[in-house]
């Protein structure tokens, strides 16, 4: 078929119009604000960070100071697809079984040395390494030759190849469509061997990496300043000159800092700090809800009477008020209705939720031989200052249908200890936050039945459904986003029927901003992204 | 002298090996895995074991006591199992701010306490002297956490007098020092009254008085002199215990002491930083009160004569 071919005039018009278009654009663009360079940063945490090594360090927290030190291979925009980042390209082959990433040029550590895809190599190889006892482990464990690396076998792993400068190969022993997330995760972040393997260079609280910013200063319990990485050469982000960081004190002192001036945010407000800036008229305008893809639930162990009835479950799940719940949290925060939060892939709004129906629960406990009701035990964390208050609710939902729970609150350590060993917890409150968008991240890690080991079990509730089982592994093995999700709702739909869990609420992030600071949109798998921010005063 | 003094610092030695086991049992009866913590609820059962195998975590109770033991002998406190720093370099980074905020606070709540006390004394049963006990019994009774934010929240940022926290300059300590200042002041005004109560009975007292000495030189140089043992011997405690760590006050200020080092440890469950604050605070109490015993004497030479 022939182009028709444009007349003179025709041309002329387009060209007006495309100038036109030009300058409307950079009109709007004006007036939105475009992002400026220049000024600073002011964020304040309670405690210092345990590791700003790419290799640990893997909290809320520690993520978007990391992500500003470091550039993982790839990234996450709003709408939770993957983007090119470290590497300006990726491919995945027909089998779905190697990843090839094109790294981009000009890519530098803050030392000034070129960052090439032998570093990415190395920085991987590290985290395997037993030595290393890397949180990121696992996420890499499907790398082929990883294990017989990781059993001092081999010295390198023969699925990470390096056969250009810019260009980096990962082989999988068998298709996993999540891994494009886990190169989303600063995990797979290059790190300078030099500077690592250097006796004198306190990796973990200094390190070296080739993101846009680099540490300046640092007292350990003290501050962070961080500065521009001169040699880091992308212009589309990072706009702040430097970002001080305050440790010490808690949310609450920030946020009396906030209010003066001093912290330009602060996240994760305490509940009083929250409703006091919600009924302000003013600062109200700065508070913003961010979203944190995670589910708060109570676990009831399927392996430990009566909780292996499913009727006693069910009746558990109709005795709680969670409006109620919600209230002594946060009244911001959504219910939950099943276990997917709002912001994963597949989440389902219209899921049909456990009515509070104390009724019925009785009904189902009599049916279920419990017409008296029967005496538990109740664990919590003491890590999070609402789930005392939660817990006590439950507890005291469940008396009026005749269930006793004693609670017993335990140290974060002793927690999550006691949570994942196999016949010791009846039922517990705990909350989950998702590594990766993907409905696996929940459903396959937290509830597969074929994961139960004796201890470090994710699977608290112990729930085993060979048919869920079969389905979650159908699911894993799809790579077809659409279909994958749907394959994960119908699962979801026949856990909540099993109801091994009584999903509770999906917290959010109250969190304030200072006017003067452009840019902030909540992101939904990194929460804050400090590259996006500028200053304008 | 020397003598005495060496029997003391073996009698220390022993106290602090003591603590030191005392401390390690406590510590390693605690339940939970210091594993859980160091690496998050997300660890695989892999990197657990890891890191049991790196820091020897299953090796029995008697060999981890023995191995520290051994290391504290020779002067080395381990390395936090959170951060890797040294436990020495992080309590000597961390007693500078802590040192700074006991030396203010007690320098301010003594030169209100000294006047204040030996004043009730002279004037007993006043309105001064009552309004004083009110006072005195209100300081006693504030819990140091809600003082110490209820002072912050008023004095720094509402009325903006002294910065909300952190510790950049003399500044920032003015108002930790007085939080902790108030907690005290009472006490000691009580305890120098009532000591003064008892020597401006005494006939020495009476003598000067008889001499025709002005009331000021009576009640300082001669009264307060006498009344200060009792006083010193609870100062050294109270100061010991300050240079072991405020941890509410410097929690609350954000200041980098060895409160918030100590409160910090506890809660990562970090073992040779527990140890470490522990034993600092212990060494602490034992070298004031070396100190106190060596202050007698200055104060009343009788001490050390056994006059």
């Amino acid at each position: 078929m022939r182009t028709p071919k444009m007349g003179g005039c025709a041309g002329l018009r387009v060209a007006c119009a495309a100038l036109f278009l030009l300058l409307l654009g950079t009109f709007f663009t004006a007036a939105a604000g475009a992002p400026k360079r220049g000024g600073t940063l002011h964020l304040g945490f309670p405690e210092d960070f345990k590791s700003l090594d790419p290799a640990f360090g893997f909290t809320i927290n520690t993520m978007p100071v990391q992500r500003i030190l470091f550039e993982s291979l790839l990234d996450m925009d709003d709408d939770n697809q993957v983007i090119p980042w470290a590497a300006r390209e990726w491919r995945i082959s027909a089998d779905q079984k190697t990843y090839t990433l094109r790294l981009q040029p000009n890519l530098r550590f803050s030392t000034g040395r070129p960052v090439v895809a032998a570093d990415y190599v190395y920085s991987i190889e590290r985290i395997l390494d037993p030595k290393t006892a890397s949180l990121g482990q696992s996420y890499f464990s499907s790398i082929r030759g990883q294990d017989a690396f990781r059993k001092g076998q081999t010295n390198h792993v023969a699925g990470l190849r390096a056969p250009a400068p810019d260009v980096l190969e990962i082989d999988l022993e068998q298709p996993q469509f999540t891994f494009r997330f886990v190169l989303c995760m600063v995990f797979t972040a290059a790190v300078p061997r030099e500077a690592v393997e250097s006796p004198n260079s306190r990796f973990s609280q200094r390190p070296v990496g080739s993101g846009p910013y680099l540490i300046k200063e640092y007292q350990r319990d003290v501050g962070y300043r961080l500065e521009r990485n001169p040699h880091y050469s992308r212009l589309d982000t990072a706009y702040v000159d430097s970002v001080e960081i305050m440790i010490g004190g808690d949310r609450t002192l920030e946020a009396m800092m906030f209010d003066q001036g001093e912290l330009d945010m602060v996240p994760d407000l305490r509940v009083t700090d929250y409703f006091r800036y919600r009924r302000h008229p003013v600062l109200n305008q700065r508070l913003v809800m961010v979203p944190m893809a995670s589910t708060d639930y109570v676990f009831l162990n399927n392996e430990i009477k009566p909780f292996d009835d499913v009727r006693v479950r069910r009746a558990l799940n109709h005795a709680v008020n969670k409006r109620r719940l919600v209230q002594l949290a946060n009244p911001a925060f959504p219910v939950a209705k099943g276990i997917l939060p709002p912001t994963m892939p597949g989440y389902d709004p219209n899921l049909t939720d456990y009515a509070y129906d104390p009724e019925q629960a009785k009904r189902l406990l009599a049916e279920a031989g419990l017409a008296g009701g029967f005496r538990t035990q109740f664990y919590y964390g003491d890590s999070v200052p609402h789930w005392k208050r939660l817990c006590m609710a439950i507890a005291e939902d469940w008396s009026q249908v005749g269930v006793h729970a004693d609670l017993i609150q335990l140290s974060a350590a002793a927690m999550d200890d006691a949570y994942t060993t196999r016949h010791k917890i009846p039922c517990g409150y705990y909350g989950w936050v998702q590594d990766y968008p993907d409905p696996s991240d929940f459903l396959d890690v937290l509830l597969n039945g074929e994961g139960i080991v004796e201890t470090g079990c994710n699977n608290q509730a112990f729930y085993n459904n060979p048919q869920v089982n079969a389905a979650l592994k159908e699911a894993g093995n799809c790579v077809d986003p659409p279909r994958r999700n749907a394959l994960y709702g119908a699962i979801e739909k026949t856990i909540l029927r099993d109801a091994p869990w009584i999903p509770i609420l999906h917290p959010l992030y109250p969190t304030v901003v200072q006017p003067w600071v452009k840019g902030f949109k909540p992101h939904p798998v990194w929460l804050y992204r400090y590259e996006t921010l500028w200053i304008e005063r | 002298m020397l003598v005495r003094l060496t029997q003391r610092l073996l009698v220390s030695l022993l106290t602090l090996m003591g603590t030191a086991v005392l401390t390690f049992v406590l510590v390693n009866a605690v339940p939970g895995d210091v594993a859980r913590v160091m690496a998050g609820s997300k660890a695989s059962p892999a990197v657990i074991q890891e890191i049991h195998e790196k820091l020897h975590l299953d090796d029995p109770f008697w060999l981890r006591l023995a191995r520290y033991l051994g290391q504290v002998a020779q002067g080395d406190l381990g390395r936090s199992y959170v951060t890797s720093q040294s436990v020495s370099e992080a309590i000597l980074s961390r007693f500078p701010p802590t040192l700074a905020l006991a030396t203010t606070a007690v320098v301010l709540w003594m030169l209100l306490a000294v006047p204040v006390g030996v004043l009730t004394a002279r004037f007993r049963g006043s309105w001064l002297d009552r309004t004083i006990l009110i006072f005195a019994t209100l300081s006693l009774s504030f819990p140091a956490f809600w003082l110490a934010r209820m002072l912050q929240y008023w004095l720094s940022f509402k009325l903006g007098w002294f910065p909300v926290a952190g510790l950049k300059s003399f500044r920032h300590l003015l108002l930790p020092g007085a939080t902790l200042a108030v907690l005290y002041v009472g006490y000691y005004s009580r305890l120098i009254h009532a000591n003064m109560l008892e020597v401006l009975e005494s006939p020495h007292i009476r003598a000067a008085r008889a001499k025709g000495l002005p009331e000021l030189p009576v009640l300082f140089r001669h009264g307060l002199r006498n009344a200060w043992i009792p006083v010193v011997t609870i100062l050294g405690m109270d100061v010991s215990s300050l240079l072991g760590g405020v941890m509410f006050t410097e929690n609350v200020f954000a200041l980098p002491g060895i409160g918030t080092l100590a409160v910090q440890s506890v809660l990562n469950l970090d073992v040779p930083m527990i140890m470490g604050t522990v034993l600092f605070g212990a060494a602490m109490v034992l070298a004031t009160n070396l100190l106190v015993d060596l202050l007698y004497q200055w104060i009343d030479p009788r001490i050390q004569t056994g006059r």
